[in-house]
């Protein structure tokens, strides 16, 4: 196991090296550089004002050296500054993870906890009434998107009742407030955002829950446990539910990317100062080093996800040994 | 012991966008026979004549259209599932399949040991577990050490062997064998069919056996059934049926026996 754990995260080298290679090629690629953006496409600037600025940045090398410039301060940990305002890259994202992680952790595990018995329940009362109720809640989940849903939240929570924030993290006098207060006031600015991230998700798990479990339920064994003479619940809890749960862990390893990626376009539309709306800042401006650095972040975050949903998978199938 | 009466189960066939019910299949048409203590009673036929419906609909996996079943006089729809469970156990036909893959041996078996046995102390209770699923094991010709491996390491006809000390834990008194060789290799068939003979004799057993494969039934069964189309068509002793089939389709199925005389080709 230890040898296989290992393996594969040599393996992630030269993959990650391909990934950064690509986005690199391609973000410099995308018209326009960090001098047209920091300039505000004037035309006033000179052609040697902004050789000027090409050259402090070290745009002015041919790109294969540009990357491998890049490269050697990467394996040093150094993620570079920013263009837009000098500081570094590591900082400005550390700062954006909290907002992130508070948000896509309570949206998961919001997710987890309503959609898994959603679609258990599904599937075991399959075409009762709750399971065709489910079916309509899913079929608005996959087809509603999520901009448009949390611009009309926006209008109805936000404009028309004035019940909740709309954008941001926290109000403008927040540093005013108590703890208690503090805190209330997070809770407010999270409700919308939470909500929104987790309906499509919810829609997704429990539809693939329902499946997972319809499959497992028409299994043999599961025969065999009636023909024991257990009750229904431990059919279902002990012998069904184990066995459907192991699809579900690949979802959850392949949504740890997410966990810490952030939606770009989610982000931006509430206004959250997370890593989703760093990323989608720094495309803008070509901020090359932040983009850079988020990416190659994402990319490990998917890497590594990938390799614990498949660890995980040794630990609950018995089946599976790795080598 | 048991007495299977006018057994019937019909499996609609819906038909439509509001799944209209057209026809029915009739799986179990009104089949009847008794089985003593101590006996081996086949019942035979092609595959779809309704067989292991009727094996199902024995072991409380289905709930009969009509008739009814009785075990010592008791009708078994009155019964609760673990009451049931205690008289009548099923072998299954697929030893792959229908264990779970996720549980390891000493669940699988210990698990029934302890549903049989009432709430007792804990720590006596988890040791009579394993005392108990060590027997079992030891009775079906398994290796007791294997308490904590999973199905998929055994081979076919072990993991039978681990589906017959499942079915033992419950110890009941009539064992339904749902084509209990039949997905496994000859050499293998024969272990399997002698260890079921070994336990009717020292457990008291009777067994309902379920095959197509009518040396099996020679080898195994007292009497047999022959059903054709949910209908039994003819029923009697081993030899009576063999010797002198009466129904034509008996007659077929016995010409289609596989024998070791060979024809000379020209």
């Amino acid at each position: 196991m230890l040898e296989y754990i290992v393996r594969r995260l040599l393996f992630m080298i030269p993959l990650l090296l391909g990934i950064t290679i690509i986005t690199f090629v391609v973000v410099h690629l995308s018209p326009g550089g960090p001098a047209d953006m920091l300039t505000g496409l004037s035309p006033k600037v000179s052609a040697e004002a902004k050789a000027r600025l090409h050259s402090l940045y070290g745009l002015d090398k041919p790109l294969h050296v540009q990357y491998w410039l890049w490269l050697s301060r990467l394996v040093r940990f150094d993620f570079g500054r920013s263009f837009k305002d000098g500081r570094l890259v590591i900082i400005k994202i550390l700062e954006r993870l909290p907002a992130t992680l508070l948000l896509n952790v309570l949206s998961l595990l919001l997710i987890f906890f309503i959609a898994l018995p959603i679609g258990i329940i599904s599937a075991v009362r399959q075409d009762s009434f709750f399971d065709k109720g489910m079916t309509v809640f899913v079929f608005l989940g996959f087809s509603v998107p999520a901009f448009w849903l949390a611009l009309l939240l926006m209008v109805l929570f936000g404009v028309v009742l004035g019940w909740l924030p709309i954008s941001g993290m926290h109000s403008v006098n927040f540093p005013y407030f108590s703890f208690w207060g503090k805190l209330w006031d997070i809770i407010k600015h999270l409700i919308l955002p939470v909500f929104v991230s987790a309906f499509g998700g919810l829609a997704y798990l429990s539809r693939y829950s329902r499946t997972s479990m319809l499959e497992v339920l028409r299994q043999d064994y599961i025969r065999t446990a009636r023909a024991k003479g257990l009750s229904e619940k431990k059919v279902i809890y002990r012998h069904a539910l184990r066995n459907a749960l192991i699809p579900i862990v690949t979802l959850l390893g392949l949504s740890l990317p997410a966990l810490i990626g952030g939606g770009f376009i989610f982000e931006t539309i509430f206004a959250w100062p997370g890593m989703g709306r760093l990323g989608y800042q720094a495309i803008m401006a070509r901020d090359y080093p932040v983009i850079m650095g988020v990416g190659v972040i994402a990319a490990l975050l998917t890497l590594l996800g990938n390799l614990i949903a498949d660890i995980t998978y040794a630990f609950i199938d018995p089946r599976i040994r790795y080598r | 012991m048991l007495k299977v009466d006018n057994l019937k189960k019909y499996f609609p066939v819906e038909r439509g966008v509001f799944r209209r019910v057209v026809d029915y299949v009739r799986a179990v048409d009104g089949i009847s026979f008794e089985i003593k203590k101590g006996e081996v009673f086949a019942l035979v036929g092609e595959s779809g004549c309704g067989k292991t419906t009727t094996a199902k609909l024995i072991v409380g996996l289905f709930e009969p259209t009509d008739g009814k079943v009785f075990f010592h006089g008791k009708d078994i729809s009155l019964l609760k599932r673990k009451e049931l469970a205690r008289k009548i156990q099923i072998i299954f036909q697929d030893p792959f399949a229908s264990l779970n893959p996720r549980l390891t041996i000493g669940t699988i078996v210990g698990e029934a040991v302890k549903h049989r046995l009432e709430a007792t102390d804990e720590k006596v209770k988890t040791k009579k577990i394993k005392k108990e699923t060590r027997e079992l094991l030891n009775r079906v010709g398994l290796p007791v050490n294997i308490l904590n491996e999973y199905p998929h390491q055994f081979s076919g006809g072990q993991r039978q062997r681990i589906g017959i000390a499942r079915a033992l834990a419950m110890q009941p008194e009539l064992i339904v064998a749902d084509e209990p060789v039949s997905s496994l290799d000859i050499s293998v068939q024969a272990q399997i069919l002698n260890l079921l003979l070994d336990l009717r004799d020292s457990l008291e057993l009777s067994y309902l056996l379920i095959a197509h494969d009518l040396n099996v039934v020679r080898f195994l069964a007292d009497r047999v059934a022959v059903m054709y189309q949910g209908k039994i068509v003819e029923r009697g002793s081993i030899r009576n049926v063999y010797e002198d089939p009466r129904h034509s389709y008996t007659k077929k199925l016995l010409e289609a026996i596989p024998t070791l005389e060979t024809e000379t080709i020209k």
